[in-house]
């Protein structure tokens, strides 16, 4: 058992092999080595204990972009009811699965906020997600007239 | 008088007169003239009345003065009236720009959102049909958001990556009025050139095929596109993923010459297509690991199918026609790296002994289609021998399923009991399983017959 320990001081015991499901915590877990002292970490035990056995993506898998281009953007069920949380949650679950390196997790946050915008146009992208449209006018005119140069450009 | 105007505020002093509209720069004083007022015999005492007159006349100028200042105040406020709306609005906008820039999404670093496009733009990629661009939606939906996102759009390079690539095939009407007459067709305007050209860069294809021909004419572009037409060298060196649509008109694949070399394979989905799996003689398939086919027409043994794939992970079959069957082998091959079986479309066609000689002792996830659009006879009896070989195999191998699930694709109409999903629930418990066992029923299916054969095993 390991003792995981959340930034508010609550403390939680899991079992090694849920726990290093995170490539962050795996790593901990072998330079402390045997040790009782307790690992920092928020909560996603959950999603490690639900998601315990299944086969861990290739340690250097993530260092190259190209490897998103087979994924789609399904998500199991249980993945989906996981993730059904407010935005603001939503983001903090996506950074803290890419700084504990959980890549499933971070997969299915990234998926989820794809799901979010396909289909959408630019106003209902920037108004679901509170973006402020920056652009100048005159960016926009050119911004346009670039685009259309382009496709034209045939 | 310069005492007096020196006491007052600097701000009243330094506004400027108002000029009415007779002309006059301040309002007339009122009150009768000094004349009338003083009786005849009235002595003055003419220092006091300068003195007086003075101080009175300092009375009316900062009167005039206060009246100028209250006029201005009236001024500016009618002003404020007109001008305080649209302020309030600039502001609040502006206020709303720096809420934007505390929005959660804002706290996303550039390859989280990256990550997110590519999710995006993969299934939604750049479209080209003969030669011309014909949208690129999504990518242009994102890059119209903010300034962030219209940079990240434009920066990375992966996210142009993704094509749709139609080659000679979006005149499907004018093809079928040609009838049977021989077409002369010359697909490939310069982005179609263009993109042979990079062939050596080339990492996943989708090819939809509606001739053994199209696939033909691919090949013709790539060798007269590429640079180094050194034989033997493969014109997709690096091609990872391959995915081959056959449409209704291309039936069975027979070539298959261009993907022959293709040493970086490691996905091959075949799809709609009847191909012979002496297919998989000619193409190295020896780093393959995920092997999907919908239509397999077997030439020989599956066992020397896993054996040409030994780092094969996930395997789907469809429809398997088996010419070969024969008996078993002596000894069974062990496949130690398969971990995800997917059969679709399990019918009276499926061979059962395709497995008698396949041992797979780390096969994790198992995923059943049974295809019901047959008479119930035949299901019944596909199912029976089907499912039977395949719990030995699996019983054998020694394995230990950690998830299992099956599907019945609507079938012709049978209704079964409720007491007859337990029995099919049953085979599926029956097998080595750690896990749960998913049911997803498509429709009225053959839980009566399976109720049989559960009942007869």
């Amino acid at each position: 058992m390991v003792t995981l320990v959340t930034s508010d001081n609550e403390k939680f015991n899991a079992e090694k092999e849920v726990v290093e499901r995170s490539v962050l915590i795996k790593n901990m877990l072998e330079d402390v080595g045997e040790s009782d002292q307790p690992i920092p970490l928020p909560m996603f035990l959950e999603y490690c204990e639900h998601h315990r056995g299944e086969p861990l993506p290739a340690p250097d898998a993530d260092t190259s972009q190209d490897d998103t281009r087979k994924r789609t953007t399904d998500i199991s069920e249980w993945d989906q009811k996981f993730i059904t949380v407010d935005q603001e949650m939503l983001f903090e679950i996506i950074l803290a699965a890419n700084y504990l390196d959980i890549k499933s997790l971070l997969d299915v946050g990234c998926k989820t906020v794809a799901n979010m915008i396909k289909g959408k146009t630019p106003e209902e992208i920037r108004k679901l997600f509170n973006i402020v449209n920056d652009f100048t006018p005159r960016r926009r005119c050119a911004q346009i007239k670039k685009e259309n140069e382009w496709a034209e450009d045939r | 008088m310069v005492n007096q105007a020196a006491k007052q505020p600097a701000r009243i002093r330094d506004l400027p007169k108002r000029v009415y509209a007779d002309g006059n720069k301040r309002p007339p004083l009122c009150g009768p003239s000094v004349e009338l007022i003083l009786p005849k015999n009235f002595s003055l005492d003419q220092s006091l009345l300068i003195d007086s007159s003075s101080k009175f006349l300092a009375k009316c100028k900062s009167l005039e003065a206060a009246w100028d200042d209250k006029s201005l105040l009236e001024s500016l406020i009618t002003e404020s009236h007109q001008v305080l709306p649209s302020r309030i609005a600039n502001y609040a906008t502006q206020l709303s720009m720096q809420l934007g820039y505390y929005s959660p999404i804002r706290r996303l670093p550039p390859e989280i959102i990256t990550k997110i496009f590519v999710f995006i733009v993969q299934e939604d990629p750049i479209s080209f049909g003969d030669g011309r661009l014909d949208s690129y939606p999504m990518l242009k939906t994102l890059s119209r958001v903010c300034s962030l996102w219209h940079n990240l759009v434009v920066s990375q390079p992966i996210f142009w990556s993704y094509m749709n690539v139609n080659i000679g095939h979006t005149h499907l009407q004018e093809r079928s009025f040609s009838g049977n007459a021989q077409l002369d067709l010359k697909p490939g305007g310069g982005i179609v050139k263009e993109l042979a050209a990079r062939g050596a860069r080339w990492k996943s294809l989708k090819v939809s095929l509606f001739s053994n021909s199209d696939m033909r004419q691919l090949e013709t572009m790539l060798k007269s596109g590429r640079e180094d037409t050194t034989a033997g060298v493969s014109p997709l060196p690096v091609l990872e993923n391959l995915t081959i649509y056959g449409r209704t008109e291309c039936r069975v694949l027979h070539d298959v010459k261009l993907f022959i070399c293709c040493p970086s394979l490691r996905e091959l989905h075949i799809l709609g297509v009847w191909w012979p799996s002496s297919m998989l003689n000619a193409i190295d398939v020896r780093n393959l690991i995920v092997l999907e086919s919908t239509k397999v027409l077997l030439d020989f043994p599956m066992v020397d199918l896993l054996k040409k794939c030994p780092l094969l992970q996930t395997l789907t079959v469809g429809s398997v026609f088996d010419r070969v069957g024969g008996a078993p082998l002596p000894e069974c091959f062990f496949h130690r790296h398969l971990t995800t079986l997917n059969l679709y479309s399990i019918d009276a066609s499926f061979p059962k002994d395709v497995w008698q000689s396949i041992r797979l002792p780390n096969l994790a996830y198992l995923n059943i289609v049974i295809l019901t659009m047959s008479t119930a006879s035949r299901v019944v009896a596909s199912v029976k021998d089907t499912l039977a070989a395949l719990r030995d195999m699996l019983i054998f191998s020694g394995c230990s399923l950690r998830e299992t699930s099956y599907q019945l694709v609507e079938a012709d109409g049978i209704e079964g009991s409720s007491t007859d999903v337990d029995y099919l629930q049953a085979f599926m418990e029956s097998l080595p399983t750690t896990g749960g066992t998913q049911q997803d029923v498509g429709g009225p299916a053959l839980w009566h017959y399976l109720a049989l054969y559960s009942a007869e095993r």
